[in-house]
């Protein structure tokens, strides 16, 4: 018998998704985002979904629309607006330079690192 | 490598996936001429050191190469710091108002090699100045008057 976690069948469901196109894959790079993610993985990201507090997005950056960045949601700010943060500062802009971003650069939230489908994506301690 | 990522892999190598930025050196939008600054005042300070040693004395030969090891170093952080300013702040558009602005940036380069090559003062007072006037032309181009100085 073959034990399978939530995260495990949240993996293959989400996994699932992708196969079938309603996931889109992006290629993670820099460090700003570590320990949750590295350089060079995977992650897949649901574009029909607005990211809650706490959870990764992916979004257009403030300056220059053609680059794509993943941030940790920090806040909602009352007029809507998204307050990101990296998960490593240090190595990170994010909105302590930005500010908080309009709902009309998120282009997605992110549901699975693909090179370890069974990792957390919960905020590090 | 687990299989997952080999397979990752492959298939991006085959069907590329955006590219989502989780560093810095993205438009992080900090830019300073200081940082070449910095690192050429620290050649001209070894430079004058390295005239200043008096070869007799005991130990000479040590820090006359650690001296020569720091200011090529810092020789080369300044091209460093040099590029950074010329890839990434400066965009095409500015040419237009800085016709020369790639051979300022080719001679302050060419300059600080200039200065790991020999130990001159000259040498090292030109990097200066060719840094100055990039100085004048980056803070110049973002509207800003912002007066040159040196820490030593």
């Amino acid at each position: 018998m073959i034990f399978l976690d939530r995260r495990h069948v949240r993996g293959m469901g989400e996994t699932m998704a992708w196969l079938v196109g309603r996931r889109r894959r992006v290629r993670v790079v820099g460090d700003s985002m570590l320990p949750t993610l590295a350089k060079g993985e995977f992650v897949l990201v649901d574009g029909t979904r607005t990211p809650a507090v706490g959870q990764l997005a992916l979004a257009r950056h403030p300056d220059d629309a053609d680059l794509l960045v993943v941030k940790r949601v920090g806040a909602i700010t009352a007029d809507g607006r998204f307050e990101v943060r990296s998960d490593n500062p240090a190595a990170g802009t994010d909105s302590r330079t930005w500010g908080p971003l309009d709902p009309s650069a998120i282009v997605g939230v992110v549901t699975l690192v693909l090179d370890r489908p069974s990792s957390d994506l919960a905020a590090p301690n | 490598m687990p299989i997952t990522t080999r397979l990752l892999r492959t298939l991006d190598a085959l069907r590329p996936a955006p590219v989502a930025s989780a560093h810095c050196d993205g438009p992080c939008g900090v830019y300073d001429p200081a940082s070449a600054r910095i690192a050429a005042e620290a050649v001209v300070s070894m430079t004058k050191k390295l005239l200043d040693i008096d070869m007799s004395a005991e130990g000479a030969h040590n820090t006359y190469i650690r001296f020569v090891a720091i200011k090529e170093e810092q020789a080369e952080l300044t091209k460093r710091e040099l590029n950074i300013l010329w890839h990434d702040y400066f965009k095409p558009e500015h040419l237009e108002q800085y016709p020369d602005l790639h051979t300022t940036f080719w001679n302050a380069a060419k300059q600080a090699s200039a200065c790991k090559t020999s130990v001159s003062l000259d040498a090292a007072n030109e990097l200066m100045s060719q840094i100055e006037a990039i100085h004048n032309m980056f803070w110049a181009s973002k509207g800003r008057d912002v007066p040159w100085y040196t820490a030593s």
